[in-house]
């Protein structure tokens, strides 16, 4: 906080010019000495001065000019202007987020003295000035550039001539074997076979060498026999299983969130099965690298072989797989956490740079300044996350090509048949209304409304209770939990399920569960209407309509304590018997629903009966069925306003003509200045830009006369542009198994989701004007985890069929200076019914009026002139093409369709059908529109200085562009020397157990410099001239003469470089926390090599709890290899952790080799261990053999060796010894278990030579 | 580490050098260092050990979960009584953004509040005997945090960082100071049954070596994963340990292992050793009726039993050296840890009569075995809470100013520091920053904060990051 309020000073001041010299004055300099030097001296230099230990917020106040010049925010004072001097602000206290001192505010009369001295000017010694002339360490990129070696471009040289030639086997032995004989040493001998084979097969595919290709070896150790088992070792699949782990630890993969409830992130596997696929298939290096940075715009991507799939979009999903918070108070510094986090992972994998530690300021060491990290910053801001369609996108978006194909060649053609045809069924129109009119003229009213109830009984007496969730009674006021907030039922009593009679918790409340079912009852009225609030968990937190048993109809609450409004028409059930139940059969966040004042009512006109309209359709000689759609169709229109009829449907319901124009006048008038006062964001009525984008390809920017289609055929004109899905892609479903979000409420609308552009929050509320029924997201700084009351308002529905705004609040958010913003956002929309459509996009205070339905002009015309219904009815008879949108959507009231139109819709549902309609789901990154991030000062949210264009690192020349640029200049050799350093130092690394740049992460000046530099891009070039084949580049590794040296240095080589950095032997390493699980597996025969579908759960062991526990999985993890257990952050297997499975935060290159009791403590009791032992011992005991050979197999199982004499012997006696402790014969397999749990226990079995 | 090792020490590298001296001569405990970072990633930077003489030896930390209210519980406003029932815009001023949006009026203390011991200070009848010690409390009321929601803040608390990842403090501490005792861990968390929000991350050594991070035990048998054999019999077990033993001493005699395969092998016995110790440290066979009392093991309240447990489990590892303790919270039937978004008066009442006895009793024991002087006692939560009711009658989350108190370790008796506005709402004198607090407790363990570091990701990371400052005022 305390540099927050620096930052605001300057943000205030910024913009002042200081005040030109100050008085020199002799009261004025006394006053200075007298009262406020002491004060800058006791109060403020011990952070603001030369002598500060540290100086913060760069900000100096040990001379005027230190003071004027200010810090990292600007100018400290405005000599004479206290009022806008930040100094006098920050002391005064009156500013939250500016408090200076900021430990306690100061003594009044210091303060007033402070005031006074900047009133009078800011008098201070000339004196002072000169003695402390600022001195401020200069960022300095090139100087920085120039000095360390990493910026420096990838070096050619010649592997240097050796005098042992026969210590060589590849070129890169050279460079090391120079270096050998320059210190007079002799590289240790090449290892045993056995020894070989087995660190060869750990290295390459993560466990241990079958015994019989031990044997093999063994026998033949000859270079052709070495070089086949590489190949094969790395031809095969567990290859990619152990390669791709390396990888999964610099991308911080895990498979949730973290955090309080951990929550999913869903179908996280398909980024880890992608990145093995990867491996195994040796994808050039360079493609990795663009695939993972930007694989969703790529123009060609990489498909599956198998199944089509788009391959390159599932690495994008790497950028997520960072924590998440659920609910963080300030979305602004979360969402800057995020990207820092991604940064950092993308710096520090790709390019070995600490990137993300110029958020707050300039790199400390690196050529790396803050604009660079906002820079990158940007293209993060640019994209937002989704779930992609990865079965299917490549196949939807070919179809989308065809279908606009389709569009251009003959749609024009197919609605204008379609129009004719429909004009025809108005040749009667003014008989139809007319007929119309007098049939529903007859009915003499509506019913009464029947009050079914209203609770106000105070008890269930209509009702069948079942479960805990609904008590013995309705609630109260007093009876509901307070943090429910105002529930706005009626009267006393209402139901609500969220019961925490009895003292429970929130959790609590949310797991009862129950069931009301009320008496049955007869539908006699055409709606029943009711105020509903709670959970909008479809099917589990719901209010049905149950007719002949089965559920007709459902609601159910918003994931709101306040009750809204809720009106079914059940017309199609009338005169049936019907029961109302309420549900709660969820458990988990918004786990409750509740109801009150369930009333049958009819409403609207009146409904004639069919004898009525047809002897009025036979006594004019109207068709019957059409006149009956009529009177139907006028009902609805007298209610709905925007339907061209309602004006003659308001006249049938007795308003005089007058009176329905005067309110259509006013309608016309509010229409004309619906949107007075709010900001509009986008406008896709109009032609004109308002960028949007899309998740996949089911949405269109619609204009104004464009044809509408639906499932049957042609439905409409549109009479305003709007973004639309097209209706045929509704067929589109998830995978059954895919995994939805936690916290998101459940929404499955992956690939059909469209977005806005990010915009800046300026307004207290956003408006959205849409039509039908769809879901409407804010997401705001990025955050998307929605759960918590605070963020409740980024979500919201349009349940209705009508235009309506929706409005969300964003009074948090809101940015006075939108040229420096504080909060941004886009809204994301998914449709919930065809005929969705996304109008206008505002923010504003209060919601605005309806723009574009205005009452058409001819109708206007026709009732200022109109003497009779009968004359109002001829003018629309009149003007059928005003009529031509409307019409088509009606078909019951007009012509036969033409069958241009069932053609054209026939040919758009073949192209459609060509896309399988499931697909599965992962996590990936999309393009959103195009905005650069701001700069923070001193990184901090509430400070944003200045936007900064999206480009790539200054020191590689910057470069503007797409993402997918940025990815092409990152791995050009030409650009940065980086990328082919860093991946082949960390292969070999992973090979040595130690990189030729130790600190693999940071190239930087912080990390080590390499060992062997010439090596490194003698390594470099080589791989990059290879076009990157990481295989091959493990290949020439392993056949190097140092990778095959064995384990025992030389007394000269352990005196004179003990940290063995010539490589003149091998160093033992311990093998992996996976590696050591799965050669246990392995050994006991339980591996399953088989990729299981999904990730398998861990087995919890007894002491990991918290929020967000997971359901508990097999001991043995179903025998699948380690690289295939689930990730969850807050459940990892403790058994992996123990041996350094790397917490998953940020890039881990390098993980620790940590050496605790824990391990032991595994190798002896963990039920995982001894499980395998006895499988093992199922085996050996099964075995008819003697115990020698059968001893001596064990041992090349796990050792890839025989067992020695004395091993043998000490075997034999363990074993009868625990065969007379355990009173068992010595060849039970009970007996065996225990030799072998011993063998696992064995240090052997954990390190490799 | 300039001890002199002989010959040895011309042939090995300094990690073996390190395992001689650990186990030869004294110095870094045995846990610390294992785990050092392989010698051939040069220095990591910083210096572990103390850096000048130590107040304390041990911290207690007794971690508040949920974060208890300020103004109920040690800091006295009588205002609220005043303005109960008013809305806070008005009375208070402004009011910022709170995690559930929900916020009622102000909202008065429900507890009676009293000067208790000889210094005064106030209390409410929410810690009877808690206030009955209170002579032994340095109460720090002008405490703060970043951060609004659980995660985060228990993140900010624990590691000094809100994200997930970091070290804990624990793990801090015992890295740069290992643990007195070879056959325990030096950071250990007695779980009473409510994991943190955040999960075991809180507990965690992040980028430092694992050996650091908290071992979970519980107050219950057996204490931590994979202690209990599953042999039948000890003698099967030791048996069996026997052949493991001759195997590595057969490996030991090859050549081209190197130190690692040594420290593996003495790992192997420590396990053996804790297997041993472990239950020990929890069998309470030896302790008299009267303490057990004192603490409350006897409670009818299941909550305050177990607690008691946690309590005395962490006086007796004080007493075996172990460096850092944490005690989560016990598990209320029915009713949740300090977070008392509604029902403040239930909810507090449960939490405060699960802890009150347990500390006091804790404080008084340590105290009379002349080990609280050197045993350092924080107790914390991850912030306050609101002044204002949320709803009608809870309190929601408030890090802008809260109390925290330490006991013992060299901090000031009796003495109370800094203060929040008349409403407990903000703090407006002395502020401490989350970092303040760490820079301070380290200081009280000799370690200077901004030397205790290691150089990760390019950084040379601390507890403090790059803020803290001692809170000398407070220094007793």
């Amino acid at each position: 906080m305390r540099s927050l309020l620096l930052i605001v000073l300057a943000a205030l001041a910024a913009d002042e010019v200081p005040a030109a010299a100050s008085s020199q004055d002799p009261a004025g300099i006394e006053f200075f000495e007298k009262n406020v030097r002491p004060i800058l001296v006791d109060r403020c230099h011990s952070c603001h001065s030369a002598t500060a230990a540290k100086l913060k917020g760069g900000l100096r106040l040990d001379s005027l000019e230190a003071a004027l010049k200010g810090g990292d925010s600007g100018p400290a004072l405005v000599p004479g202007q206290p009022d806008k001097s930040p100094l006098v602000e920050a002391v005064s206290y009156r500013n939250v987020e500016l408090k200076m001192p900021p430990k306690g505010r100061l003594p009044a009369k210091e303060i007033a003295d402070l005031t006074e001295w900047v009133r009078r000017g800011a008098p201070w010694p000339k004196a002072d000035a000169s003695a402390s002339a600022a001195r401020r360490a200069e960022f300095n990129l090139e100087q920085r550039k120039a000095e360390h070696w990493s910026w420096k471009p990838l070096r050619n040289t010649e592997p240097p001539a050796v005098r042992d030639a026969a210590a060589v086997r590849r070129p890169l032995d050279r460079y090391l074997q120079a270096k050998l004989e320059q210190r007079g040493l002799t590289p240790a001998p090449t290892a045993d076979p056995r020894t070989l084979i087995r660190r060869l097969s750990f290295d390459l595919v993560g466990l241990p060498p079958s015994t019989s290709d031990a044997d093999a070896f063994d026998k033949d150790p000859s270079d052709a026999a070495y070089e086949r088992i590489v190949d094969r070792l790395l031809a095969s699949p567990q290859f990619g299983e152990t390669w791709g782990r390396h990888w999964l630890d610099l991308m911080r993969y895990a498979e949730t969130r973290g955090h309080e409830y951990d929550y999913l992130l869903p179908n996280a596997h398909y980024y880890r099965d992608y990145v093995i696929r990867a491996f195994n298939a040796d994808l050039p290096y360079p493609q990795l690298v663009l695939e993972h940075v930007a694989g969703d715009l790529l123009p060609e991507p990489r498909l599956n072989p198998a199944d089509g799939s788009n391959e390159s979009v599932l690495a994008t999903g790497w950028w997520y797989l960072g924590e998440w918070l659920h609910s963080p108070v300030d979305t602004r510094v979360d969402e800057m956490d995020r990207v820092s986090n991604q940064i950092e992972v993308f710096g520090k994998s790709f390019l070995g740079l600490t990137i993300s530690c110029a958020r707050c300021h300039d790199h400390k060491f690196d050529a790396i300044s803050q604009k660079d990290f906002y820079a990158l910053a940007g293209f993060l801001k640019s994209s937002n996350y989704r779930q992609v369609r990865f079965d299917t996108i490549e196949a939807e978006k070919g179809a989308a090509r065809e279908l606009e194909a389709l569009r251009d060649r003959s749609e024009a053609t197919a609605v204008d048949a379609a129009l004719r045809s429909a004009r025809r069924g108005l040749d009667r129109l003014a008989d139809y209304l007319e007929a119309a009119r007098d049939a529903m003229s007859v009915c003499t009213g509506c019913a009464d409304d029947i009050v079914f109830d209203d609770f106000e009984s105070g008890n269930y007496a209509n009702w069948t209770v079942e479960g805990t969730a609904f008590g013995a009674a309705p609630q109260t006021a007093e009876t509901v939990a307070t943090y429910q907030g105002k529930i706005g039922a009626t009267g006393k009593y209402f139901v609500n399920s969220h019961n925490v009679r009895k003292g429970e918790d929130m959790a609590a409340g949310d797991r009862h569960t129950g069931r009301l079912t009320s008496n049955p009852f007869r539908i006699e009225r055409d709606h029943i209407a009711f105020l509903v609030d709670g959970g909008a968990i479809e099917g589990k937190t719901c209010i049905n309509l149950l007719v002949d048993r089965r559920v007709v109809l459902s609601a159910t609450g918003r994931n709101s304590n306040a009750m809204a409004p809720q009106r079914w028409d059940v017309r199609a059930w009338r005169g049936k018997e019907a029961r109302i139940e309420v549900v709660d059969d969820a458990t988990g966040g918004w786990g409750n629903i509740g109801i009150d004042e369930i009333v049958f009512t009819d409403g609207g006109i009146p409904s004639p009966g069919r004898e009525k309209i047809a002897a009025i359709a036979d006594a004019r000689k109207l068709d019957a069925a059409r006149l009956a759609a009529w009177v139907e169709h006028l009902r609805r229109a007298g209610a709905d306003p925007s339907d061209p009829f309602h004006a003659f449907a308001s006249v049938v319901k007795g308003e005089t003509a007058a009176a329905v124009l005067a309110r259509e006048r006013s309608r016309e008038a509010a229409a004309a200045h619906a949107l007075d006062g709010v900001e509009i964001i986008a406008d896709y009525t109009k032609p004109g830009p308002a960028e949007w984008s899309q998740d996949g390809v089911t949405w269109r920017r619609g204009n104004s006369g464009d044809a509408l289609w639906d499932a049957k055929g042609l439905a409409g004109v549109a009479p305003y542009g709007a973004l639309r899905e097209d209706p045929l892609w509704q067929f589109l479903r998830s995978a059954p198994k895919a995994q939805v979000e936690s916290s998101h409420r459940g929404w499955d609308d992956s690939g059909r989701r469209a977005r806005t552009a990010t915009f800046t929050i300026t307004k207290p509320t956003l408006h959205t004007l849409v039509r039908g029924a769809g879901r409407l997201f804010v997401e705001m700084d990025g955050h998307r985890q929605i759960n918590g009351p605070l963020h409740a308002s980024t979500v919201a529905a349009s349940k209705d069929p009508g235009l309506r705004w929706v409005s969300q609040n964003v009074r948090y958010y809101v940015s006075p200076e939108p040229a420096k913003p504080l909060h941004r956002a886009h809204l994301e929309f998914s449709p919930d019914s065809p005929d969705f459509e996304v109008l206008i996009v505002a923010q504003g205070d209060a919601a605005p009026g309806n723009p574009v339905d205005r009452p058409p002009r001819f109708v206007l015309d026709a009732l200022r002139e109109a003497t009779s219904p009968r004359a109002l009815a001829e003018s629309y008879q009149a003007r059928p093409s005003e009529l031509d949108g409307w019409l088509l959507r009606h078909p019951e009231l007009a012509g036969p369709p033409a069958p241009e139109a069932a053609d054209h819709a026939a040919a758009r549902a073949r192209i459609a059908a060509t896309v399988k309609p499931e697909s599965r789901l992962a996590p990936a990154i999309m393009a959103g529109s195009a905005s650069d991030e701001v700069l923070l000062i001193r990184g901090n949210a509430a400070t944003p200085k200045e936007f900064v264009p999206r480009r790539f690192l200054e020191a590689f020349g910057g470069g503007g562009g797409d993402r997918l640029d940025l990815a092409r200049r990152m791995i050009d050799p030409a650009v940065t020397p980086l990328a082919q350093r860093v991946i082949v130092n960390r292969l070999w690394h992973h090979l040595f157990g130690r990189g030729l740049v130790p600190t693999v992460d940071d190239f930087g000046k912080m990390g080590l410099p390499p060992e062997h530099g010439e090596l490194l891009d003698f390594l470099a070039l080589e791989f990059a001239r290879d076009g990157g084949s990481i295989k091959r580049m493990i290949r020439e590794i392993v056949l190097s003469a140092a990778y095959r040296r064995s384990t025992v240095a030389s007394a000269m080589a352990i005196e004179t470089d003990p940290g063995n950095a010539l490589l003149q032997h091998r160093d033992p390493r311990r093998v992996t926390a996976e590696a050591l699980r799965d050669a246990m597996l392995a050994v006991s025969g339980r591996l399953d090599l088989t990729p299981p579908e999904r990730s398998i759960p861990i087995h919890l062991d007894g002491f990991q709890d918290g929020r967000g526990r997971p359901g508990d999985g097999p001991v043995d993890g179903a025998g699948r290899r380690s690289v295939y257990l689930a990730v969850h952050r807050n459940f990892i297997s403790s058994m992996l952790l123990a041996f350094d499975f790397p917490q998953p935060f940020s890039a881990i290159g390098r993980r620790s080799v940590s050496n605790v009791p824990a391990q032991s403590l595994i190798l002896r009791n963990n039920p995982f261990v001894h499980e395998q032992a006895a499988s093992w011992a199922k085996r050996v005991a099964a075995d008819p053999g003697p115990a020698r050979e059968r001893i001596d197999g064990m041992f090349r199982a796990a050792f890839a060796r025989p067992a020695t004499s004395d091993e043998t012997a000490g075997a034999l006696q363990l074993l009868q010894d625990v065969a007379a402790m355990k009173g068992l014969d010595a060849n039970h397999v009970d007996v065996w278990k225990e030799l072998a749990h011993t063998l696992f226990q064995a240090k052997e079995f954990l390190f490799i030579r | 580490m300039a001890h002199e090792c002989g010959r040895v020490r011309e042939a090995l590298t300094r990690r073996a050098m390190l395992a001689q001296t650990a186990t030869g001569f004294g110095g870094l405990a045995l846990s610390a260092l294992f785990a050092d970072p392989k010698s051939a990633f040069g220095d990591q930077g910083g210096q572990r050990g103390v850096h000048f003489a130590p107040r304390a030896r041990n911290v207690i930390f007794l971690y508040m979960d949920g974060g208890p209210s300020q103004v109920d519980t040690f800091d006295y406003k009588p205002m609220l009584e005043k303005h109960h029932g008013r809305n806070p815009q008005q009375v208070i001023g402004r009011v910022e953004k709170t995690q559930f949006d929900n916020n009622g009026t102000v909202m008065r203390c429900p507890w009676t509040f009293r000067r208790r011991g000889e210094s005064g200070l106030w209390v409410s009848d929410l810690f009877p005997n808690i206030g009955g010690c209170i002579d032994e409390l340095c109460v720090v009321r002008s405490m703060t945090s970043n951060f609004s929601e659980h995660t985060a803040a228990n993140y900010f608390l624990h590691t000094g960082n809100g994200s997930q990842g970091r070290p804990s403090m624990g793990a801090w501490v015992s890295y740069g100071l290992g643990s007195d005792n070879q056959n325990l861990p030096g950071f250990i968390v007695l779980n009473g049954g409510l994991i943190p929000v955040g999960g075991l991350d809180n507990f965690n050594s992040g980028f430092l070596p694992a050996s650091y991070q908290g071992s979970l035990f519980r107050p219950a048998d057996p204490p931590v994963a994979n202690l209990r054999r599953l042999e039948s019999t000890s003698a099967l077990q030791k048996r069996k340990a026997e052949f493991v033993k001759s195997l590595d001493g057969l490996a030991r005699a090859t050549p081209g292992y190197d130190e690692q395969f040594e420290s593996a092998i003495r790992n192997y016995e420590l396990s053996e050793n804790m297997e041993a110790v472990a239950p020990e440290t929890m069998d309470f066979s030896k302790e008299s009726d009267a303490t057990k009392s004192l603490y409350g093991l006897d409670s009818k309240d299941p909550a305050t039993a177990t607690y008691a447990r946690q309590c005395l489990i962490a006086r007796r590892m004080v007493e075996r050296g172990v460096r850092f303790i944490e005690l989560t919270c016990p598990a209320i039937q029915g009713h949740d840890r300090w977070d008392q978004h509604g029902g403040l008066r239930k909810g507090h009442e449960d939490n405060a009569r699960a802890v009150d006895q347990p500390i006091a009793a804790l404080i008084r024991d340590l105290r009379a075995r002349g080990l609280l002087d050197e045993t350092l006692i924080l107790w914390a939560g991850e912030f306050g809470r609101t002044p204002f009711a949320q709803g009608a009658d809870g309190r929601d989350h408030n890090p802008y100013g809260f109390t925290v108190w330490m006991a013992g370790g060299g901090v000031k008796r009796g003495h109370a520091h800094g203060e929040t506005d008349e409403w407990g709402y903000k703090v407006v004198k002395d502020k401490l920053e989350m970092h303040d607090l760490h820079a301070t407790i380290l200081h009280l363990l000799g370690v200077d904060h901004k030397r205790l570091t290691l150089r990760f990701g390019g950084r040379d990371m601390r507890l403090t990051d790059v803020h803290g400052e001692v809170v000398r005022e407070i220094l007793a």
